[in-house]
């Protein structure tokens, strides 16, 4: 029956040819869309657990509660009244026992790598421009062994930070921003603790606006002496063997510290929920073109099965079967979609790699800049198999009510 | 192949209509009947009903003393493939496919037609349209694809060969042309040969015929 469904198809060119472009837009359509927001997820995802890193240790720092209050001063005292009921922030900017947490960290077998730093607010001035900055004070070779760093950077390397003093890393944006250059000194001051001058030797570029123009990187010792705080540490970076298990890992942790301790999953949360409504749009494109692909060939078959009943008169009284009727109409259905899929296929990779080569964020290093597409199988993998079943399932309904046509019920009714 | 009507009745319609009222007969194996009748009495009908494409309200149609009722559904189609031709009072041809897929047509329900391709090319040669053949069949006159229909019929070398009035489109010298077939495949094959015409001449040229009359044999 292949041949003669082939022929049928042939026979209606313009019909074949809208429901073939039905089925190929939506296919294509599906494809780079997905290819675009996997591509941004999978560079987000990138960012956060590998140039991040995968568990944060920080100071808690979290509101004081009045039951806490109240059972640490009067354990036994049921009828307290407050006046004023306590309120404010407890906690510290630095984590206590960095001696212990480093202990701890390095027998785990699960850690790969830490890294301390000192996060402090900075104002930044340069000649006349001022503005406010995070200063990151780090050592650099345990950083880079924890976040892949080396990629953003597009002058210099982290590595030269540990050639001297009070040098720093800057976002490219912030350097434009104040209007300096590279190999000019930046004043970076604390409010009453002081300011000091630090030389700019290197750039980078993440890509996202806030890291870029609010984000100097230095020494944690030069930091450190800024803040006038010799072994403060702020954050305790941690890279794991497996990253799957960067949740319970920062959970054991937390439940065990005063310290707040987070997995990049925690700390970007909000992030991935803009991703899971990503998905469930690229879903819903998914039931879009299911429901296109299948109308479109539901349409033309029904119609054709209705234009054919002579012609399924004919076929049943020289011998072939209800079945060999459905298979006739069924295998229309099934080469439109494979055929349609396929082109869209086709389509969709070709539109990826155009959008591809679009330049999004000149200079950065990380993908030479441009739009992070992905070229995943598995999304064309879906998209030409939601195509082709649909399509299939669509076409069995008019194949089998062709099937069960009866050759006189046909005769009778011309 | 014998063929063995009894008691056939077909009713049409609610409240039922009687159409046949009981037929009755034997066709023997190789006999030319002509199926003749005023229009209405009765006999496309019969015929689709002898040539299992319908069912009888009562009696049954025999083959060989065999019950084609009791048959399922295979069987039904590879008999009808393999042992019945047939020729509609319209001629049905697929105008997606050439004049020589239509002859065809019946050969590939079992991927045959390789082996039956001249066959089709002398069955088309012998009907005068063998230059035809590569055309598709929508661009043929209706004479010339009533002849098509016929040599469609005649492929497989049928058992049995059942035409509606295959004469109803064609002028006399196609209509003596087919008939002249009918008559020789009825003769060197062997063909039982069910009829239904309205020209006397042709009804002549059977062995045998049965006449309708209202639904009844006359
Ligand atoms: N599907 C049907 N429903 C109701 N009545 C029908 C149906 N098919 C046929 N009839 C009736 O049965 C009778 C016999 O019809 P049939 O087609 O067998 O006649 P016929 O002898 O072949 O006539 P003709 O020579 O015009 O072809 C007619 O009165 C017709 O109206
Ligand atoms: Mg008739």
């Amino acid at each position: 029956m292949n041949f003669l469904a082939i022929r049928y198809l042939l026979s209606k060119k313009k019909q074949t040819i809208l429901t073939l472009l039905g089925i190929t837009l939506g296919t294509a359509g599906y494809i780079s869309i997905s290819g675009i927001m996997l591509g941004f997820q999978t560079y987000l995802l990138d960012q956060f657990i590998n140039s991040d890193c995968h568990v944060r240790i920080q100071a808690r720092d979290e509101p004081v509660t009045e039951p806490e209050v109240r059972n640490l001063l009067f354990p036994e005292g049921n009828s307290i009244h407050w006046i004023t009921p306590p309120s404010g922030r407890r906690g510290e900017d630095n984590i206590d026992n960095v001696p212990g947490w480093t202990e701890r960290l390095s027998k785990d077998p699960r850690v790969l790598a830490y890294a301390l730093q000192l996060q402090i607010p900075v104002i930044t001035q340069f000649a006349k421009v001022t503005t406010t900055t995070q200063l990151i004070g780090i050592n650099p070779d345990d950083q880079l062994r924890v976040s892949n760093l080396e990629p953003y950077m597009t002058v210099g390397s982290f590595k030269d930070l540990s050639k001297g003093a009070n040098q720093i890393m800057v976002g490219e944006a912030l350097l434009s921003k104040v209007g300096a250059r590279i190999g000019d000194y930046l004043v970076l001051s604390l409010g009453n603790k002081g300011s000091q001058p630090f030389k700019v030797i290197g750039t980078f570029k993440f890509g996202m606006k806030r890291t870029d123009e609010g984000t100097i990187y230095t020494r944690l010792v030069d930091a450190q002496s800024l803040n006038r705080s010799p072994s403060k540490v702020s954050d305790i970076t941690v890279k794991l063997i497996d990253p799957e298990i960067s949740l319970p890992f920062a959970q054991e942790l937390s439940a065990k510290s005063q310290e707040l301790v987070q997995s990049w999953e925690q700390i970007n949360e909000s992030t991935l929920s803009v991703f899971k409504t990503q998905d469930i749009v690229r879903y819903s494109m998914t039931i879009a073109i299911l429901v296109v692909a299948g109308f479109g060939i539901f349409n033309v078959l029904s119609m054709t099965v209705t234009q054919k009943r002579k012609e399924i008169a004919i076929l049943r009284s020289i011998g072939y079967e209800p079945f060999d009727i459905t298979e006739l109409f069924l295998l229309q259905g099934m080469i439109l979609g494979f055929i349609g899929g396929l082109i869209g296929l086709i389509i969709g990779f070709i539109i990826c790699k155009l959008l591809s080569t679009i330049e999004v964020s000149p200079g950065r290093a990380m993908g030479m800049g441009k739009m992070m597409i992905s070229f995943a199988p598995r999304i064309y993998l879906i998209g030409f198999t939601t195509a082709f079943a649909s399509s299939a399932f669509s076409s069995f309904i008019p194949a089998r009510s062709a099937g069960k046509m009866e050759p006189m019920d046909i005769m009778r009714s011309d | 192949m014998k063929i063995e009507a009894r008691g056939i009745k077909k009713s049409f319609g609610m409240p039922p209509q009687e159409v046949l009222h009981g037929i009755d007969f034997i066709i023997n194996s190789g006999e030319f009947i002509a199926l003749t009748g005023r229009s209405g009495s009765g006999k496309s009908t019969l015929l689709y009903i002898l040539s299992t494409l319908d069912q009888a309200s009562e009696g049954k149609v025999l083959f060989d003393d065999e019950d084609a009722s009791t048959w399922d559904s295979k069987k039904v189609h590879a008999f009808r493939n393999q042992k019945l031709g047939f020729v509609f009072q319209f001629h049905y041809l697929l105008p997606e496919l050439s004049v020589l897929e239509n002859v065809l047509l019946p050969t590939m329900k079992t991927h045959a037609e390789e082996k039956n391709k001249t066959r089709a090319m002398e069955l088309l040669d012998i009907f005068g349209i063998a230059d035809k053949a590569a055309r598709f069949s929508g661009q043929l006159s209706g004479g010339e694809q009533q002849r098509v229909a016929i040599a469609r019929s005649m492929i497989l070398r049928p058992k049995i060969l059942f035409a509606d009035e295959p004469t109803g489109n064609l002028d006399t010298h196609n209509g003596d042309l087919v008939m002249n077939q009918l008559k020789k495949i009825h003769e060197e094959e062997k063909t039982t040969i069910v009829l239904i015409t309205h020209d006397p001449d042709f009804a002549k040229l059977a062995g045998r015929q049965i006449n309708l009359i209202d639904g009844s044999i006359g």
